[in-house]
């Protein structure tokens, strides 16, 4: 399977620009709304300014009701359809398929980042900070940790410099509670 | 070359390739199985009603694998699903909000290994499935394309004359590409076009057989012309190589196969 996102791989130059310069987010805080298109996600955006792009950009926070799963993605569709710079706090570890990375060093465990190289094709890396296992933990069970991270490293912050705040609008139990799937309450034969 | 140096470098990759994250309700095992959209797969281990289970955790089913979505691909999809699962013996519970969960379960810790390396190739197989785009797109487009083009052509022609996609009423299942309704005679037409040989040759032996059954029909006096229209701008156009299938259809139609490039000859034949 051809992972190569052909359309960052031929502007590498505008998207090194988009992660690289700063960008502000325009709304302070992020309502998470329950997704349309999934009944078992919640999700909030806001428009972000680049210093030196004009073009439209998203920031994206969504949240899954079920577990405390959490993504941030930055899109900018002109450039690209799949968000050019991501977070993933939970789900499954991501391949580094490349030759010159031994096999055992291949596996990027959650929470980590997703970005592209200079050839189009996805990489996952976690920065120090999430490199530190106590600090992951921490930042995977809070959303509003996770996002302060995720703005530090692709040069996203409010115009006051502080970072959005998410706020669930109609919070459907305590929203800082980690939440966990009961297995007792599935019955397994 | 160091057989020995070799076998424990690969013994030990393959090894410490396998991960474990300690969470509240389970132990996740992020296995050494990769997929081809370059996620590694977890399963989960968890102790439950004086059972172990061992469980995808409804990640499959959440698409947390983060795999495309094909539509028309459910029906091959279901069909690998349930292979994998008849083979791996893995079974499948859903909760109360509708998820999916594969689990196996165990009678013992000693078991535990055996099962998850059963349900991580499990896991590896379905979301295999879910990256493979089964339709052939280019095939798709270019077989729409030329179909609209054609019947565009026809409605501008012969405006309330041509019915498209349509049958003789005695033979309902053997749909026409066209069928044209003139002066009370018949005309049926049918499109021929394909991005390989294979493909068009497929149009051409579906053309041969609704022709053929075409004749026994009851209307068959009133049949006036049996029209092909070949595609001889697509990419499976190789009238040599395809020299025997477009003599068996010369004997089944009326006119000689009508080429795209040369369309006005049908305002001539109808």
């Amino acid at each position: 399977m051809n992972r190569t996102n052909k359309d960052i791989r031929d502007q590498f130059d505008f998207f090194r620009e988009l992660i690289t310069v700063d960008k502000i987010v325009l709304s302070k805080t992020i309502h998470l709304e329950p997704k349309k298109s999934n009944a078992k996600w919640l999700t909030g955006q806001s428009s972000v300014q680049h210093e030196t792009i004009n073009e439209e950009i998203s920031f994206t926070v969504e949240r899954s009701k079920r577990d405390s799963k959490y993504g941030v993605k930055l899109r900018c569709p002109s450039l690209t359809g799949e968000p050019f710079f991501r977070f993933d706090s939970d789900g499954p570890a991501h391949r580094n398929d490349f030759p010159e990375i031994p096999l055992e060093e291949q596996s990027v465990t959650t929470p980590h980042f997703n970005s592209y190289k200079e050839d189009g094709k996805p990489i996952a890396y976690k920065n120090e900070t999430l490199k530190n296992e106590k600090e992951a933990q921490i930042i995977a069970e809070d959303v509003n940790f996770g996002v302060s991270l995720f703005c530090m490293e692709s040069n996203t912050k409010l115009s006051t410099g502080d970072f959005p705040s998410i706020i669930d609008k109609a919070p459907e139990f305590a929203f800082t509670a980690v939440q966990n799937i009961n297995f007792d309450n599935i019955s397994f034969e | 070359m160091n057989n020995q140096e070799i076998i424990d470098r690969i013994k030990s990759s393959f090894c410490n390739l396998t991960n474990f994250k300690v969470r509240n309700n389970a132990l996740e095992v992020i296995t050494a199985y990769s997929t081809i959209n370059s996620k590694f797969v977890s399963v989960f281990i968890t102790f439950t009603k004086n059972k172990i289970v061992v469980t995808d955790s409804g990640w499959i089913d959440q698409n947390y694998y983060d795999t495309p979505l094909y539509y028309d691909s459910e029906f091959i999809i279901n069909r690998v699903t349930n292979s994998f699962q008849s083979s791996f013996n893995v079974k499948s519970t859903v909760d109360k909000e509708g998820v999916n969960f594969y689990y196996k379960t165990c009678d013992n810790i000693e078991q535990i290994p055996s099962a998850v390396f059963d349900l991580a190739n499990f896991i590896v197989g379905v979301v295999n499935a879910f990256c493979i785009q089964y339709k052939d797109e280019k095939e798709e487009k270019e077989r729409e394309t030329f179909r609209r083009d054609a019947n565009d052509y026809l409605k501008a022609n012969y405006t309330d004359k041509v019915k498209l996609r349509s049958a003789l009423d005695d033979f309902q299942s053997i749909k026409f590409n066209a069928i044209i309704n003139k002066s009370s005679k018949l005309y049926l037409l049918t499109y021929v076009t394909g991005s390989t040989q294979t493909y068009f040759e497929n149009d051409l032996r579906k053309s041969i057989v609704n022709f053929e059954i075409a004749v026994k029909s009851k209307y068959t006096d009133l049949i006036k012309e049996r029209l092909t229209i070949v595609n001889d701008t697509s990419d499976g156009y190789l009238p040599d190589k395809s020299a025997f299938i477009f003599e068996l259809l010369r004997e089944k139609t009326t006119r000689e196969p009508v080429k795209w490039t040369e369309k006005e000859r049908l305002l001539e034949l109808i």
